[in-house]
């Protein structure tokens, strides 16, 4: 099996190229330079393997949640590929391949895989041995460290990995308090992309809606609506809107 | 038979509309498809960036098989890419950028980076066929104010730009202040066709003496000045009147330099490019202005003035002609010089 993976929710951008056991991968070292450097770094690793696009069985593209902006890259590279290239895409969910990828090198307790959405929430989910415990999504950070707390074992360990962790480390602290707990600082990658996506297309019954999918049928998954969205609903829309740029 | 023209499947995504056209040897629009979110961000009052990315994305490849299918082509048909790399918010830009490098690298076809700007001007090479440069241009829209000497295809020196806003956001807020609602061009275009000109004298921002700088802040102010003592003295505020007067008083300072550097610079054309090109007043002025001098005036149809992607596959192929072509590497830039 050939996939080409591509992860761009999270601080550093990265795209991997699975071939049977192999997994060949590059990334920036460099923060918000996703754009510029998507491209480059896929055409670089067909031609590292001389692959050409049609070569691929599948391309997965880690869909979110994550920022914005870098979920935008990801889908749009992914959608783009496969109208002009025909090869057909894999929706990954972040969260859940972040959470997998961390539990592979570990292989104990609870990982959870943890995003900085900013203001006290987070984007976060549990794993215990390649199963979701608490669903990924948008949680307030205290209220998702409470439902991993009840979900666990009173000895379980938790391991807490992502760029959440670089934003609450003091408050993650706290709430762990008295627990068996590690924190690591790691992101997101397309390595683990990749090897998601490999469990996915064996697992044809599980992921069916997200296999097999054309352009118009991969969809971004913020998992959040939008600022201005949300004030609007709430009546508290004014300042802070853009003019015609 | 003529040789086969070279087709550019070009994308304008750097505002709110997404925009995706298939252009032949440069002037030959095949089709020139746009989705605008005009509606979506009305409820906002302005252009929301973040969902107007969303919206891009929801919209762009849906865009690109309607382009193509217009056009009666395949993606194996095209030639290069042409994408719109700024300047515009660059949340927008960057679905547009990440799409035409992706196409590029699944098919191997080659990829241009366009200025925005360049492009509005570009709109009237389809236009105007017999068009070449050197000739002077006004380009103007919701982001953009600027008097720009092309000198030839890929060569061009801008001469004046606005200081603070641009004419088109100076017409939305104008429209916000007398209650006009959102977009703001248009609405006051025609409210302005009831009222007098010369109703409110606001006052002319010429700046320094030869600048061929715009400064366009003020005027809002004065506006709502206006609007606010009218109020305060009981008197009913006639809108038609204080949109006939500030438009005037708007387009009186461009026309009157955009036609002077025209002459200053021994130009017997000038081209007129961006959203507010649309503006009917503006059309008249201009056409007065220019008749008057003896300058060729050149005002695309409304629908190249808007944001288009056929205007950036014109200037994507004289670009691509010169050889300018871009990496894989490509970037979405907020700001961009000439
Ligand atoms: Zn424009």
């Amino acid at each position: 099996m050939r996939l080409l993976a591509i992860e761009t929710t999270g601080p550093y951008c990265s795209a991997a190229i699975l071939d049977g056991d192999n997994i060949e991968e590059r990334a920036t070292d460099e923060k918000l330079n996703h754009l510029k450097s998507l491209s480059p770094m896929i055409g670089e690793l067909l031609a590292l393997g001389e692959y050409s696009l049609k070569d691929m069985d599948g391309i997965a593209v880690s869909v979110g949640p994550g920022s914005f902006t870098g979920i935008r890259i990801g889908v749009s590279t992914g959608r783009a590929l496969n109208q002009a290239g025909g090869v057909p895409l894999i929706s990954v969910p972040t969260l859940f391949a972040f959470g997998c990828s961390e539990y592979e090198g570990n292989k104990e307790g609870i990982v959870c895989p943890m995003l900085n959405a900013r203001r006290n929430q987070v984007y976060a989910g549990a794993y215990r041995d390649f199963c979701e415990i608490v669903p990924g999504g948008p949680y307030m950070l205290d209220e998702f460290l409470g439902m991993v707390i009840a979900e666990a074992g009173e000895e379980e360990h938790l391991l807490i990995v992502g760029d959440g962790v670089d934003a609450y480390e003091e408050q993650i602290k706290e709430l762990c308090e008295g627990r068996s707990f590690t924190l690591k600082r790691k992101y997101q990658d397309a390595a683990g992309v990749a090897e998601m996506a490999a469990d996915m297309l064996m697992n044809p019954e599980a992921f069916g809606d997200r296999l097999n999918l054309s352009y118009n049928e991969l969809e971004p998954e913020y998992m959040r609506m939008t600022e201005a969205e949300q004030r609007l609903k709430e009546g508290t829309l004014g300042k802070g809107i853009a003019g015609k740029g | 038979m003529k040789d086969k023209e070279l087709l550019t499947l070009a994308i304008e995504s750097s505002c709110d509309e997404t925009s995706v056209a298939l252009v032949a040897g440069g002037r030959r629009v095949l089709s020139n498809i746009i989705a605008s979110q005009i509606d979506v961000h009305k409820a906002f009052g302005g252009v929301v960036p973040e969902i107007a990315s969303r919206h891009h994305l929801e919209n762009i490849n849906r865009v690109t098989d309607h382009a193509l299918s217009d056009a009666g082509v395949t993606m194996d048909d095209v030639d290069f890419f042409s994408v719109t790399m700024g300047p515009g918010l660059v949340g927008a830009l960057l679905i547009g950028v990440a799409t035409a490098k992706a196409y590029s690298l699944a098919t191997g076809k080659p990829l241009v980076g366009v200025h925005h700007i360049q492009g509005h001007i570009s709109a009237n090479y389809i236009e105007h066929p017999d068009l070449k440069p050197p000739f002077m241009a006004l380009v103007v829209s919701g982001g953009h104010t600027s008097i720009v000497r092309v000198d030839d295809y890929n060569s061009c020196v801008s001469l004046g730009q606005t200081r603070d806003d641009a004419v088109g956001e100076a017409f939305d807020k104008v429209a916000r202040v007398i209650g006009l609602g959102y977009p703001g061009g248009p609405l006051i275009d025609k409210l302005a066709k009831e009222g007098r000109p010369d109703a409110i004298p606001f006052k002319r921002v010429f700046l320094d003496d030869g600048s061929l700088d715009f400064s366009f802040s003020g005027i809002k102010t004065g506006v709502m000045n206006y609007v606010n003592s009218e109020k305060q003295a009981g008197r009913q505020v006639n809108t038609a009147d204080v949109a006939a007067s500030f438009q005037e008083a708007v387009l009186d300072v461009i026309v009157e330099k955009s036609v002077q550097a025209a002459i200053d610079n021994n130009e017997d054309k000038l081209v007129v490019a961006g959203g507010v090109a649309a503006n009917s007043r503006l059309r008249e002025k201009l056409k007065e202005a220019c008749d008057e001098k003896g300058i060729g005036l050149m005002i695309p149809s409304p629908i190249l003035c808007t944001d288009n992607a056929a205007m950036i596959g014109a200037a994507g192929y004289y670009k691509y002609m010169a050889g300018e072509e871009a990496g894989l590497d490509l970037d979405a830039y907020a700001q961009m010089a000439f």
